[in-house]
């Protein structure tokens, strides 16, 4: 409660001005172009958007009122987008509160920008600050001479935001899968399979500790006409491993041959804890932009496919149940290089590649080849003094050869008014993290109210 | 240089008619006191007329500009979008380079919650959808044209010098200028763009303007697209030179600040 009162009681103290309001009203309607085109979205949405602010002083909140009611299943709600409070001092910024944090240099990919969790209950169609979601964090940021060095620290672990059991964004989980436990080769028992039901809402989130703070540091400058961003994040993966939690197999006597006891075991959402160094820059040359971010993740965690040992077969001739062990961990990079190519009459094209490696590749890691590669094509231009706007991007997963891949066409009937409609072809394997909303390609309407 | 944003400034000198060439006239509007700072706000309107149907749109913003006299930098300034309310908040960084050294340009857009590094514009760009464009913003150099008196010409009650400006150096978007001068003020108050093929493009007309110390202000120009049947209306307010803005306010730190 004294927290609760200590920033209205700051703001009354600092700010002497009067509250400022913006935001919009906007209607978002699609339409499924291969399910006789139903309409499977409906959202209205008002944000509301406030500000106070003084010479050293600053509050800001921003809320979304949402009503959908197309979707499986409706969506009422009130998000509290972002709430914080700024101080401003001679060379020395400090924010506390809700708020999101923008780390990298890519656009439509999440390379370093991590720091806060994303939202995917609509996938990538959102907005990318609808995707990202705020967090609860303290924030300060110190500059001298040309140099901002940014500290963080984010008391309470928040996961990502998924979309919920019959939504058709919803990601593949599924409810039970059989797998295979390979014995080891000098073993003579044959593969079992063993039946595993998932349990996705047991998973445990990391307890609001101090122990569980994530920390995250940013030192950005400016060098021989590059921007340039050292970066180190200590936090939990967003995308959490599935543990096994309980198991039960037993060495069948006559056979020698481990058969399930209770025909299930059992996986949960776990999350583990890793460090991301990173590097960030961006420069011109000549009419192109040049940026580029590498992110090193030291201890990331892969699930794998569950496995037997020697010593875990000698564990259950003895009755002990073992620890099967289907997480692995291996040092991960990030990497993108991208180029905005400026065009005449206000166009531009953008061109991004990404790649993403395990260091040290298990075989046995599930959904994760050991070498990944993306490609993202942007093509944009305004025309008519810029009361028309035009935008084609497609992102291209080469491993799976799935994509995304959207036409938008935007029109400003009136300051502020703008309509804008547009495509979304999604294509690919089933199981890629792209292709498997394949099924989902749409026509969409935006009706944007801005005040 | 004659590239200071909504300023247009007058050196106070007698003027002797018919003895001046085009080159030295020009110089004469160039070489004026250059403020070391200046804040404004800016109103632009837009007006389209498309079949016999008036849209009008409006932009408003707020310039922080810093001079420099004796440094790598020509100017930093500080843009701040205002109005529509889709881009309130946006703000423009760019730091000014003295020579031939690219400028360097930065954009924060509130929506994104971050800072782009974006490539100089094409001097032919519309600047926000008006119909000034980046090269109409900045000015040339005044050695990039070749100035020729095409002789006097009344303009709204005043005898003007009526010049053609040809470029010679560096990329235009312009066959040429044609330039009334009042040489009362030594101020440029209507310009004739004329495109490629030698056509006439648009027309420029400073309506307003007052004299603010050893400054003219520009209050009110015009800028009409003749072959778009679009046009521009701006209006500068709020005006303070010398206000001693701090040099870190041109940085991202405060780029990224919002009001």
């Amino acid at each position: 409660m004294k927290k609760a009162l200590l920033i209205p009681l700051l703001l009354m103290i600092t700010i002497s001005a009067a509250p400022r309001f913006n935001g919009f009203l906007q209607n978002w309607s699609a339409y499924n172009l291969n399910d006789d085109q139903n309409v499977f979205l409906l959202r209205n949405r008002l944000r509301l958007n406030t500000t106070l602010s003084g010479d050293w002083a600053r509050g800001y909140g921003s809320v979304d009122f949402s009503d959908e009611r197309q979707l499986t299943p409706a969506l009422q709600e009130v998000n509290i987008r972002e709430l914080y409070f700024d101080l401003y001092f001679e060379k020395f910024d400090l924010r506390v509160g809700k708020q999101q944090v923008i780390w990298g240099k890519a656009d439509g990919v999440f390379i370093n920008d991590i720091v806060n969790p994303l939202d995917l209950r609509y996938f990538l169609m959102q907005d990318f600050d609808d995707i990202r979601m705020g967090t609860n964090m303290l924030r300060a940021k110190g500059y001298v001479s040309g140099w901002g060095l940014e500290a963080l620290f984010i008391p309470r672990f928040e996961p990502w935001k998924m979309a919920a059991p019959g939504s058709p964004w919803e990601f593949y989980r599924p409810d039970s899968m059989i797998v295979s436990l390979e014995p080891p080769p000098q073993m003579s028992i044959p593969e079992i399979l063993l039946p595993v039901t998932f349990n996705w809402q047991s998973g445990n989130l990391p307890s609001p500790n101090l122990t569980n703070g994530e920390i995250g540091l940013k030192l950005s400058g400016f060098i021989l006409g590059t921007d340039v961003s050292l970066l180190y994040l200590d936090a939990f993966q967003d995308n959490p491993v599935s543990q096994v939690t309980n198991i039960a197999v037993r060495i069948d006597s006559s056979s020698g041959t481990p058969v399930p006891q209770r025909a299930a075991m059992y996986l949960a959402p776990e999350y583990r804890r890793n460090n991301m160094y990173g590097f960030n820059f961006a420069r011109p040359l000549g009419g192109t932009v040049v940026r580029g971010e590498i992110g090193y993740f030291n201890g990331y965690h892969f699930n794998r496919q569950p496995e037997l040992t020697q010593e875990m077969i000698g564990q259950l001739q003895t009755g002990v149940l073992p620890e099967i062990a289907n997480v692995v961990e291996s040092d991960f990079l990030q990497a993108m290089v991208g180029a905005d190519i400026s065009g005449p009459f206000g166009s531009s094209l953008s061109v991004q590649y990404i790649h993403k490696q395990i260091m040290e590749y298990d075989p046995g890691i599930i959904n994760n080849d050991e070498i990944e590669t993306m490609i993202t094509l942007m093509l944009s231009g305004t025309f008519w003094n810029e009361e028309g706007s035009a935008r084609w991007l497609t992102l291209y997963d080469q491993n799976s050869e799935s994509g995304l891949s959207r036409a938008t066409f935007a029109y400003k009937l009136a300051d502020a008014v703008l309509v804008e409609t547009g495509v979304d072809i999604l294509w690919g394997e089933a199981e890629s993290f792209i292709g498997q909303f394949a099924g989902n390609d749409n026509a969409y309407l935006k009706i944007i109210y801005s005040f | 240089m004659m590239k200071k944003l909504f300023v247009v400034f007058v050196l106070a000198a007698t003027v002797s008619f018919g003895q001046l060439s085009g080159r030295e006239i020009m110089m004469k509007v160039d070489a004026q006191p250059e403020p070391k700072s200046m804040i404004a706000t800016t109103e632009m309107m837009l007006i389209s007329v498309k079949r016999g149907r008036t849209k009008e749109r409006l932009r408003r913003i707020t310039r922080h500009q810093k001079n420099y006299q004796s440094s790598e930098f020509d100017s930093k300034s500080l843009v701040r979008f205002h109005h529509p309310a889709d881009v309130k908040g946006t703000g423009f960084l760019m730091w000014e380079y003295r020579g031939d050294k690219d400028d360097d340009q930065w954009l924060f857009l509130p929506a994104l919650g971050k800072v782009k590094r974006i490539a100089a514009r094409e001097k032919g760009e519309n600047f926000m959808g008006s119909d000034f464009s980046y090269e109409d913003m900045s000015g040339r150099d005044i050695d990039d044209d070749h100035f020729s008196l095409l002789g006097e010409e009344e303009l709204n009650g005043v005898n003007c010098y009526k010049i053609e400006a040809v470029p010679i150096e560096g990329e235009s978007s312009y066959k040429k200028r044609i330039v009334w001068v009042d040489p009362s003020r030594w101020l440029a108050i209507k310009v004739e763009y004329y495109d490629k093929k030698d056509r006439l493009l648009k027309i420029m007309n400073i309506d307003e303007f007052r004299k603010d110390g050893p400054y003219w202000t520009v209050l009110k120009m015009r800028m009409e697209n003749v072959q778009d049947n679009h046009k521009t209306i701006m209006d500068i307010s709020d005006v303070q030179y010398d206000s001693g803005i701090r040099d870190d306010y041109f940085t991202e730190r405060f780029l990224m600040r919002v009001d």
